[in-house]
């Protein structure tokens, strides 16, 4: 008989780990980086377009009154960014909740989060209608709906997410392993406020300098 | 005997390339010839550097390979490598990287001298200038000159002076296309909202052929093109005639087969100058009876060719924008004799 | 019971190949081993067929039917030689032509080459570094059911003569509303974005794998070099298909009746030159995508039948990482002929020159591998010599039209096609053939036959050079890509005739290729847990592997842990045998950090594949009415995929609950 050789005792090790340790935040990470890809080929696309206008975007010329410069309104889009940037503040709260398998806050914050995404989403239904061109009228009209549309669709996976977490919390419990998921949500939300900051600005603001 | 035969053979295939009538390597102006120029120094240099690196490969492999009488199932690698070996080794493989970064040093200065030199036609004031619009599937070309009455407009068959830089404008009616006569330079794209310009230059007169290189649909294969780069005078007498719009038929049949144009859809499509025809649609036949081939350089500028031509074709460039004309024989045969007539 | 024997035996011979002096195994092991292979067990027939998410089923899945997808471009490509072969010839019209010379295109660089290299990895990856299945084992069968569902698209198409007709990079105009009318060019883009699609999600699973599932003690300098670069490509596909997948989608809404946004549509702002910039910035680092893979089985093919370490480890994984990023840089090359000034043109010469320096490192250290070592030349090391011999050709004629004055006469003549059947055959194909036959011992535990695959290796070899040496000439003769036919006074038939022949001979070549393994497949000699005697941990289990691998997943003393371990290396042991559990380790250095259970068997990303193909396919590809019931059912879909799992993993916990451990 030999002597028994060495080994690694998996049994000792936890069943489940945080962050960067998890085979998840990693799945979720590399999406975000096709995510963040394809809206930087977008922004790429916007701006090779805007070479072959001379006006950006251009008079609106075919409807009355003509409009000279007809940038899109701020209002909802600023708005939308305002309440984008500070719904990081509750989703950090929710996350830390999950953290401490905090059931009821973790609902309550993922019910939260659902509201910001549908008045979110409410906002965006009127940011489409201050582009003053719609996606089939010219280029300009077609790559800043593209824009909108893209990240709208981010924010209606958002609320598909909270609101599938919820239900499955309030219906089956919360436990140390779904509190990654909430994080990862969390990161997810995180990235799509910040990447809708750069959205706007070239929207919303670019126009208006050049 | 028959090995020199085949020798012979193979030579003469592999010519091909460097002595065609269409090909990159056997240029007839500057622009090409530079071009050919930077190419050999780039293709030898490759040359050597497969020899090389093949060679090793091999050498490395025959020379201490595994023989067949030793056995088959060698164990795993125990013994350590001998350190020595592998420095030298270490150093060589250093050594070929530092070769490679050299060559490409000397590729890259040499392709942008090159580019250089081919940009350096762009200043000549002194250039003809023929702006050229591809279409699905021919070329039309517009001989601009500062006075206006003296422009015109021809195509698929470009005549050129020899010796005078030409600035080719290229621009796209519909789809991309690609304006190349690989004897007198590379190509250019043309596509449609970017409009762009080539230069080059003849260095001795000849037919110089080419052919759309840009995947443009269905008859791309038949979109060929030529340029016939002539001594001044005879350039300048072509011009002259070139200018000069159809006068009135001097014969009756001719004058049937005028109205039989005219009174067909032909007129839709085809411009003839000095008629009422005006259609942009199709190639400008003022001058048809002049060119040497028809429909894109495809076939020969013949009677019977363009009879079957106008009748239908459908069969000779299946997909062409041309529908098929069913004339009355007496009627094509005057139509026939008029198209040969402009000339 | 008695079925489970051998299995049982085999499992006690792997727990350390190296060591055969293991002791017989425990009453205590033998149940737990038992109850590992009930849970890994795939469900039988046609349900587990369509629901399995084990790594080695849906790799070789993958590998087959891309090799389907091969045969059938194949076929087209011998239609196309055949109509090139004499002048004017009326075998194929220009419609038929057109349509095939693009399927052929696309059906090669889309339905098989990508994912035939994604297969291996899948296979692969997780033998050689030493863990149970990869990561997101639904998410990735989710990826080969849509690529599965784009190809069936493409052929599909074809074979109703709604093929594709605008060459396999589908430059707009042509592409446009205006130009190619009908239904080709949406089945082309869907197909397109599916596969993409399908090529993303199994990179994620293979990212995840490589970096978290790695045996303890697999540093990153200890990560086998097929790994190393499976990991480039894989990261490499997450930057480089989301720009097809959005350039296609705008093409489609570009084409949509009721939606024509105007991106390609110069008349209203849009630019027929995005779209080349948008194709060719996934275009190129595509070809590295397929290329890399290729080098990371020469790099394991090498060592193995050098019979000794690879030569250059550091400078070898070094160079995989600069193609990586380089390989973003050198899109232009591709348009070198239009209008785009000048300087801008200088500079990706300058990358694409850049680029072959890491290559030209990777082929030094290969030599040097040689040189240093006893080769022994087996089939999969001639395959890797074939691969010397061509790609090395077509790497240089590749610098040849890097340069923008020489890419001036060479672009879109047959010279190009040439260039890329050299590096696509050589620097894939070879190394492919080799990686097949040195890995088919592993996945059937039977020798391959090693004189028919010298035959095959002789006749691609010729009929290789014979069908695109000649082409060489033939571009730089004038002749154009993609024309249906040319006229007899250009002089270009009988290299033409020499390419067809060659065609042919490549054929039959890869007829007898597969002729052999099937023969060997059926009587070749039985092969063993490592007929090769190499040093990876693919190597250390049996042959076929079981379903979970290792029935104690092994450590990794060194870069060939097969050589390096020491006789007493240590073992994984007391992983859950009740779920599909596996270890993760650290990211960087691979030190044991906790378990991670794997999903099971599902049947939702079969259904969310589903609804991925009518969103595109029916909504994108003809009315846009389809797109939100898609929509739903994808929802649907994902939203049972995550509370199944969800519910299993709470089980865990809660042991009254109900539960087969095979399924979620
Ligand atoms: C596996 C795929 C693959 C690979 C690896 C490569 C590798 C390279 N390719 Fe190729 N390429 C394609 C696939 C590939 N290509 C395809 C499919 C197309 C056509 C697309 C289409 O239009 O349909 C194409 C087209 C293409 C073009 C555009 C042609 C045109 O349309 O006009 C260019 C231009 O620069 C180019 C360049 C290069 C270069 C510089 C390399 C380099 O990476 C090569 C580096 C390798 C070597 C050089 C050999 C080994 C090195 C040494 C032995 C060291 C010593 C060397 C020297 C000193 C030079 N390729
Ligand atoms: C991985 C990529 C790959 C591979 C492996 C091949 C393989 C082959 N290709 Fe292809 N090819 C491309 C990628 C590839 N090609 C691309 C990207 C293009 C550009 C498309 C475009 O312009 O849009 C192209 C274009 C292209 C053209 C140019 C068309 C044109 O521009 O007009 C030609 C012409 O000769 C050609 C030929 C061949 C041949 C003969 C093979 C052979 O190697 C095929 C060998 C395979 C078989 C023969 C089938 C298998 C065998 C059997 C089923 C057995 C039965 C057969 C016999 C007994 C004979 N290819
Ligand atoms: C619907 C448009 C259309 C009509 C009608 C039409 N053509 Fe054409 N024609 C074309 C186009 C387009 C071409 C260029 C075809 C090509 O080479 O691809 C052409 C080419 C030709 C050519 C060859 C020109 C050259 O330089 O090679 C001749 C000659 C010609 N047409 C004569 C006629 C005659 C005669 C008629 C009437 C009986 C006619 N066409 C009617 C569109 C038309
Ligand atoms: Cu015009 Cu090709
Ligand atoms: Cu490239």
């Amino acid at each position: 008989m030999m002597q028994p050789r060495a080994t690694i005792d998996a049994s000792k090790l936890p069943d489940h780990a945080w962050d960067a340790h998890a085979p998840l935040w990693w799945g979720n990470l590399l999406l975000v980086f096709v995510e963040t890809t394809s809206m930087a080929l977008l922004f790429a696309t916007y701006f090779y377009v805007r070479r072959n206008f001379h006006e950006w975007p251009p008079p609106r010329i075919n409807e009355m009154p003509p409009i000279v410069h007809p940038v899109p309104h701020l209002a909802a889009a600023t708005f939308n960014t305002i309440l984008l940037l500070a719904s990081c503040l509750p989703m950090y709260w929710t996350d830390m909740a999950a953290r401490r398998i905090d059931r009821k806050k973790v609902i309550l914050g993922l019910l939260l989060m659902i509201g910001v995404g549908v008045i979110s989403s409410l906002l965006r239904w009127r940011e489409f209608y201050d582009v003053h061109f719609r996606w089939d009228e010219n280029a300009y009209g077609s790559i800043v709906w593209t824009m909108l549309g893209l990240h709208l669709i981010y924010i209606l996976t958002g609320i598909a997410e909270f609101g599938l977490m919820a239900a499955f919390a309030a219906r089956h419990g919360f436990e140390e392993k779904h509190a990654l998921d909430v994080t990862l949500m969390g990161g997810f939300w995180y990235w799509l406020a910040g990447i809708w900051v750069i959205t706007y600005v070239i929207i919303y603001w670019y126009p208006r300098w050049s | 005997m028959i090995a020199r035969r085949v020798l012979i053979f193979a030579l003469a295939l592999l010519a091909v390339g460097c002595t065609g009538e269409q090909a990159a390597l056997n240029p007839a102006g500057a622009q090409a010839g530079r071009i050919t120029s930077l190419w050999w120094l780039i293709c030898w240099t490759c040359v050597v550097v497969y020899v090389l690196t093949i060679g090793a490969i091999v050498i490395g492999v025959v020379r201490k390979r595994r023989r067949a009488d030793e056995p088959d199932a060698p164990a795993p690698p125990t013994t350590r490598p001998d350190p020595a070996r592998e420095h030298r080794a270490r150093i060589i493989v250093a050594a070929a990287v530092g070769v490679t970064v050299v060559i490409l040093f000397v590729f890259m200065f040499s392709d942008f001298t090159a580019g250089r030199a081919l940009a350096s036609l762009a200043g000549d004031k002194s250039a003809l200038t023929i702006k050229i619009t591809g279409h699905q599937w021919w070329w039309e070309a517009r001989y601009e000159d500062s006075t206006t009455s003296n422009t015109f407009t021809t195509a698929n068959e470009i005549h050129i002076p020899v010796g005078r830089t030409i600035e080719f404008q290229l621009e796209s009616a519909d789809v991309i296309h690609s304006f190349w006569v690989p004897r007198l330079h590379g190509k250019k794209d043309m596509i449609p909202g970017h409009s762009t310009r080539t230069y080059l230059k003849a260095d001795k007169p000849g037919v110089y052929y080419g052919q759309c290189a840009e995947f443009c649909g269905h008859q791309h294969a038949n979109m060929r093109l030529v340029i016939i780069a002539q001594p001044h005078e005879e350039f300048e007498s072509w011009r002259t005639a070139q200018i000069r719009p159809a006068g009135e038929p001097p014969f009756d049949n001719l004058k049937r087969g005028r109205d039989v144009f005219l009174k067909n859809s032909c007129v839709m499509c085809h411009t003839i100058r000095g008629t009422t025809a005006g259609g942009r649609l199709g190639p400008d036949l003022t001058h048809v009876g002049s060119r040497k081939l028809l429909a894109s350089n495809i076939i020969p500028n013949k009677p019977g060719h363009l009879a079957g031509w106008i009748l239908d074709p459908q069969k000779i460039k299946p997909g062409v924008r041309m529908p098929q004309n069913a004339l009355d024989p007496h009627d094509l045969r005057a139509l026939l004799e008029f198209l040969e007539s402009l000339k | 019971m008695s079925s489970d024997a051998p299995n049982l035996a085999a499992a006690a011979r792997q727990v350390h190949d190296v060591d055969p002096t293991t002791p017989a195994p425990t009453a205590e092991q033998v149940r737990s081993l038992q109850q590992l292979e009930a849970v890994w067990r795939k469900p039988r027939g046609l349900v587990g067929f369509l629901t399995t998410t084990n790594h080695k089923d849906i790799g070789l899945r993958f590998v087959y039917t891309a090799f389907v997808f091969f045969f059938l471009a194949g076929l087209l490509a011998l239609a196309i030689r055949v109509q090139l072969a004499v002048p004017n010839n009326t075998l194929l019209g220009p419609d038929l032509y057109n349509q095939f010379f693009t399927t052929h295109g696309s059906a090669m660089m889309f339905l098989f080459a990508v994912p035939v290299m994604e297969g291996m990895a899948i296979y692969l990856v997780p033998l050689m570094v030493g863990t149970r299945n990869t990561c997101f084992p639904r998410l990735m069968s989710y990826g080969y059911w849509v690529y599965l569902m784009g190809g069936i698209t493409l052929f599909i198409a074809l074979a109703l003569n709604f093929g594709p007709d605008m060459g396999w990079f589908s430059y707009t105009p042509l592409a446009g509303p205006d130009y190619s009318p009908g239904k080709r060019v949406d089945f082309w883009s869907q197909m397109v974005t599916l596969v993409e699609i399908g090529s993303m999600s199994g990179a994620i699973a293979t990212i995840t794998t490589i970096l978290k599932c790695r045996a303890p003690g697999m540093a990153l300098n200890r990560i086998p070099l097929f790994v190393w670069a499976a990991l480039v490509a894989a990261f490499m596909i997450l930057f480089a298909m989301p720009a097809v997948t959005i350039c296609s989608t705008l093409l489609s809404m570009d084409r949509l009746s009721h939606v024509s946004t105007h991106f390609f549509n110069h008349a209203e702002g849009g630019d027929h030159l995005l779209w080349q910039h948008l194709f060719w910035f996934f275009g190129h680092p595509d070809v590295y995508i397929i290329f890399l893979p290729a080098t990371g089985f020469i790099s394991a093919i090498i060592p193995t039948f050098a019979r000794r370490k690879i030569f250059g480890y550091t400078p070898l994984v070094l160079s995989m990482i600069a193609i990586g990023f380089i390989g973003f840089g050198v899109w232009v090359h591709h348009m070198f002929v239009t209008p785009i000034p000048e300087l801008g043109q200088g500079m990706f010469t300058a990358s694409s020159l850049l680029i072959t320096i890491p290559t030209g490192v990777q082929i030094f250290c290969w030599t040097a591998t040689l040189w240093l070592g006893r080769p022994w030349l087996k089939s999969p090391l001639l395959f890797v010599l074939g691969f010397f011999g061509v790609f090395i050709m077509g790497g240089l004629t590749g610098v040849m039209i890097a340069s923008v004055a020489v890419d001036t006469q060479a672009h879109d003549t047959f010279f190009v096609v040439a260039h890329l059947h050299y590096v696509l055959i050589g620097g894939m194909i070879f190394p492919l053939l080799g990686a097949i036959l040195y890995w088919f011992p592993k996945w059937t535990g039977k020798m391959p036959g090693e004189t028919l695959a010298k035959w095959s290796l002789a006749l691609l070899f010729i009929g290789t050079n014979l069908t695109f040496y000649p082409l060489h000439h033939l571009g730089m003769g004038g002749m154009p890509r993609r024309i249906y036919t040319y006229l007899p006074e250009t002089g270009w038939q009988p290299l033409n005739m020499l390419a067809t022949l060659g065609a042919f001979t490549m054929g039959i070549g890869f007829l007898i290729f597969v002729i052999n393994l099937w023969l060997s497949s059926r009587r070749g000699a039985p092969a063993g847990p490592n007929p090769w005697h190499a040093g990876t941990l693919e190597w250390a289990t049996t042959s076929p592997p079981s379903t979970y691998n290792f029935a104690n997943p092994p450590t990794c003393e060194g870069r060939d842990p097969v050589w390096d371990n020491s006789p007493d290396a240590a073992i994984v042991t007391n992983l859950d045998t009740d779920k599909r559990e596996v270890l993760c380790t650290t990211t960087l250095d691979a030190q044991p950090h906790h378990r991670y259970e794997m999903s099971g068997d599902s049947w939702w990303p079969l259904v969310v594949a589903i609804a991925t193909t009518v969103i595109f396919v029916a909504g994108f590809g003809f009315t846009p009415s389809w797109i939100l019931p898609g929509c739903a059912i994808l929802a649907i879909g994902l939203g049972a995929w995550f509370w199944v799992s969800a519910y299993r993993s709470l089980a865990v916990h809660h042991p009254e609950m109900p539960r087969d451990p095979r399924k979620d």
